[in-house]
């Protein structure tokens, strides 16, 4: 089986590698690509980046406030995109304003979930997220 | 005729009243004024009486009077009488001023009689227009905190939960005996510690503008400059930038020590964002009663859909570069609390940036004298 193709689009050094690390835990951390800021991540995802064999992510991890292009423009060309519109995306972020979260909902997100500080939980979170999405989700055939 | 009592007593009502009251016929023609009304108005009674009450409206309420009667003698159909509405009136000066008028019908024997009341009501209008500034402005100023504490809030957590992250995977380091990871672990906490701290000190200095104020002060712009240039010598020397100050500057208005933060930040973020030995250019230019300032670099440069981000709060391009995302917000603050406005304008990245800023000019006649101490 392919192993799942995970995308993480944040840009603070620090969080992504402690979520790279969450992943390994978990054993989803085989191919993992993370980007710094909202314009990468869409160059990525519409395919300018990717090379020629470069396969679209099984997931989309997704920080709100980023350089650049921000998480909700990120999430809106996303979900606009019919070929790119299936993939999960799980926006993680400091945020817990409730107008943060409405946004969010509001661009289809598929799953908000804010940082846990404490770093076991974040842990947790992050192998929870990816074996749920990963592993029981089903999406529709292409 | 001798007056009987009740005709005295309503006389002296009439005379004495604040509030202008005005009597018609059922054409228009005024039958009576009372001295409030006069001089609400600005004629002399005898100047209107028998006039239309026309003249004391502005067009286009001037046109449309007689059709009003009219309508009203034909069909009774009434427009103000027994309401009451505010309108606009029109003095012998030609000004209008917003007034009250509230209109009865008197059943006088032989014809048909309309009073008018009316009250002149500028100020209250003029206090209703500043107390709806205030309001606006109020809720901008409490838009921004919210803003503000939003902000704060989230750049504060990101270095804690980088902390606890790293916190909890110095344990597993050890168990694994991966002391590299240990050591290169401990160092990222301290940084994150250390940016909290930064963010800290940044926001605290932040909220001390427009807090706390120093008096106003003409000051030469050029001076200004050079002094903040000779504190941000080593920094400019350290990276051999050449630095071009405009040889002509008017004198502005303002806080000097908080002007200098500005033009502190702006070289600053000049030498930052640019190669080694960066060309900076410091000019301005006087229009009306203000200056636009400009600092200008040759450096990294920006998308021009950026360019007005780039003011945020905590907002950086990347966040590789050094630095809080504090600078321009201070500078955008401190602009703003001075009466000005910031702007930035690129041609694109790797194009280099100009920061553009306004400040009131000197208040003194003629730049260059002393200002008294």
């Amino acid at each position: 089986m392919v192993k799942p193709h995970i995308l993480l689009v944040e840009d603070d050094d620090d969080h992504a590698e402690l979520m790279v690390r969450a992943l390994e835990v978990h054993g989803w951390a085989d191919d993992v690509t993370r980007l710094g800021d909202g314009e990468k991540a869409l160059r990525y995802l519409l395919g300018d980046d990717r090379g020629e064999f470069g396969r679209l992510p099984d997931l989309i991890f997704l920080d709100l406030r980023l350089p650049r292009v921000d998480g909700l423009e990120v999430l809106r060309q996303v979900k606009a995109l019919p070929r790119l519109k299936q993939i999960p995306v799980v926006v993680m972020t400091t945020s817990d304003a409730s107008s943060d979260v409405a946004r969010a909902y509001e661009h289809h997100a598929n799953a908000y979930v804010v940082k846990p500080v404490d770093s076991e939980q974040l842990d947790r979170m992050v192998g929870d997220a990816s074996t749920f999405w990963l592993r029981w989700n089903r999406r529709p055939a292409e | 005729m001798p007056k009987s009592l009740d005709e005295a007593r309503l006389a002296a009502v009439f005379e004495a009243a604040v509030d202008g009251i005005i009597v018609i016929d059922d054409r228009g023609a005024i039958r009576t004024v009372n001295p409030a009304g006069v001089r609400m108005f600005g004629y002399e009674a005898a100047e209107i009486v028998g006039k239309n009450v026309k003249v004391l409206m502005p067009e286009p309420y001037r046109a449309e009077h007689d059709g009003y009667l009219t309508a009203y003698r034909e069909t009774g159909r009434r427009k103000i009488i027994g309401i009451g509405r505010e309108v606009t009136g029109r003095r012998r000066s030609g000004a209008t001023f917003p007034m009250h008028l509230s209109v009865a019908e008197v059943d006088a024997p032989g014809e048909r009689l309309f009073v008018g009341i009316i009250q002149d009501i500028t100020d209250a209008k003029e206090a209703e227009r500043e107390r709806d500034a205030l309001i606006a402005q109020l809720e901008m100023k409490n838009a921004e905190l919210e803003r503000f504490t939003y902000t704060v809030s989230h750049d504060l957590k990101s270095p804690l939960i980088t902390i606890k992250g790293f916190v909890g995977q110095l344990a597993k380091s050890i168990e694994q005996g991966k002391m590299d990871r240990f050591h290169s672990d401990v160092s990222r906490i301290a940084k994150a510690a250390d940016r909290m701290k930064a963010l800290l000190d940044d926001v605290l200095e932040l909220s001390r503008i427009g807090r706390i104020v120093n008096p106003p002060e003409d000051i030469e712009l050029r001076t200004l400059v050079e002094e903040t240039l000779e504190l941000l010598q080593a920094s400019i020397s350290g990276r051999g930038a050449v630095v071009e100050v405009a040889p002509q500057m008017p004198a502005i208005r303002g806080d000097r020590t908080r002007l200098r933060e500005v033009v502190q930040n702006l070289v600053e973020n000049a030498i930052k964002f640019s190669p080694d030995r960066p060309r900076i250019q410091i000019g301005c230019r006087v229009e009306g009663n203000h200056v636009v300032c400009w600092v200008r670099d040759e450096g990294r440069g920006i998308e021009p859909q950026y360019a007005q981000r780039i003011f945020g709060l905590f907002e950086q391009l990347d966040h590789a570069g050094e630095g809080t995302g504090v600078g321009l917000a201070l500078v955008k603050r401190i602009v703003e609390v001075h009466g000005g406005r910031t702007w930035a304008e690129s041609a694109g990245p790797g194009e280099g940036l100009t920061v553009h800023f306004t400040l009131p000019l000197a208040t003194r006649a003629s730049p260059g004298e002393g200002a008294e101490s």
